[in-house]
């Protein structure tokens, strides 16, 4: 046991799990991005980026769901409400994956869309849909959140 | 058989097995995590764009994940160092034991409690590639370096050159040979592992992670039986 009592192999452990410790303490401490993505959000930008021609992206997302709502609720059970004005147009349940880089959206039929969150603050969202690393632009999703929510 | 022959046969059986396995835990992690849990290049990357982008939440935790895997890989050493003067079988066997004792517990998490929630996901992608640093660790370790299975770049890198070596030498040397077929071998298992990965996991789910650990415990037996 010769090789565990050097004092450089020890404290080289020693630094290696207080950095691991301080890291997932700060992570766990901060918000958690399911805690922030709760609450109702507001579309305000729907914008499509890096695109020739804008048919081609319209013509793969135009069956998504999304264009039903003008705002979303998202609530911490996993379950998310779109709305038309005060109407709830559809719902569905949600789940962020990876490393909290993804929202995944379940409908009641079944059917999920992927959408890559790129920004998630207290006060905004942007999502761009997931239409396949193929196509030659990205549909860009903008949300505000509203302050009573 | 001369002992490099054995050598050779076994750093083959090592590389197709464990490659196999790396295979099918980082696409049964794309699939269900979204999270890569072999490709540590691609999570530099992200944790440089990360970085960048002021995004804080992320960065920390694709650093934790990049550091579980160097510390995979420097338990699995630190375990072959421990044993390998008076236990060599165990020397050998504890890293690959402990990988299958952590795949069992993610298999059996995730099949019967896994809620879905971020928490869990961040946690399980971290014991996957704690296991895959712990994988090429022990295999990088036990093969001289010859084998490292969990990461194709390096192996198409060195399998472009000796193919070509192969193709313009007139004598082609038994240690290009030997390299050729390892690394030939764990390229093809390791695509092999994939989708089976891929196939399993559709039909399984999370089940597959018993597949995985049963793959690994026939290379201890195979170990076992080779001393």
């Amino acid at each position: 046991m010769n090789w565990i009592r050097t004092r450089r192999y020890t404290l080289f452990i020693l630094l290696g799990l207080l950095c691991l410790f301080l890291l997932a303490v700060q992570t766990v401490v901060r918000l958690n991005p399911e805690q922030i993505i709760t609450g109702q959000w507001k579309e305000t930008g729907w914008t499509y980026e890096n695109i020739d021609t804008r048919n081609f992206v319209y013509h793969d997302i135009k069956l998504t769901r999304k264009h039903e709502a003008e705002s979303w609720r998202i609530t911490s059970d996993g379950r998310l409400y779109f709305y038309n004005g005060q109407d709830i147009a559809a719902e569905a349940t949600w789940k962020i994956k990876g490393r909290a880089h993804v929202l995944q959206i379940t409908y009641e039929d079944g059917s999920t869309e992927l959408y890559n969150i790129k920004e998630l603050t207290n006060d905004y969202m942007v999502l761009n849909f997931d239409i396949g690393i193929e196509s030659r632009g990205i549909a860009r999703l903008v949300f505000h959140k509203l302050k009573n929510s | 058989m001369s002992i490099s022959q054995q050598k050779e046969q076994n750093h083959i059986f090592l590389g197709g097995t464990t490659a196999a396995a790396a295979a099918m835990v980082n696409v049964a992690g794309v699939m269900v995590f979204f999270a890569y849990t072999a490709n540590i290049t691609g999570h530099v990357a992200t944790l440089a764009e990360e970085l960048v982008k002021g995004h804080w939440y992320q960065t920390s935790i694709v650093f934790i994940w990049l550091f579980l895997f160097f510390m995979g890989s420097f338990t699995a050493q630190s375990l072959v160092s421990l044993f390998e003067e008076n236990k060599p079988y165990l020397s050998h066997a504890a890293p690959i034991l402990l990988e299958v004792v952590i795949l069992l517990i993610v298999g059996i998490y995730g099949h019967l409690f896994y809620h879905e929630s971020l928490r869990e996901t961040e946690l399980l992608v971290a014991c996957l590639i704690f296991c895959m640093g712990l994988q090429n660790g022990m295999v990088a370790t036990i093969s001289a370096n010859k084998v490292k299975t969990t990461h194709l770049t390096g192996l198409i890198t060195d399998l472009g050159r000796e193919v070509s070596s192969a193709l313009l030498k007139k004598n082609i040397s038994d240690e290009l040979m030997s390299n050729l077929k390892l690394h030939a071998t764990i390229l093809f298992f390791y695509v092999i592992g994939g989708i089976l990965g891929g196939y399993f996991f559709l039909m399984f789910d999370f089940q597959v992670f018993y597949l995985v650990a049963s793959l690994l415990a026939f290379v201890l037996y195979y170990d076992f039986n080779n001393r």
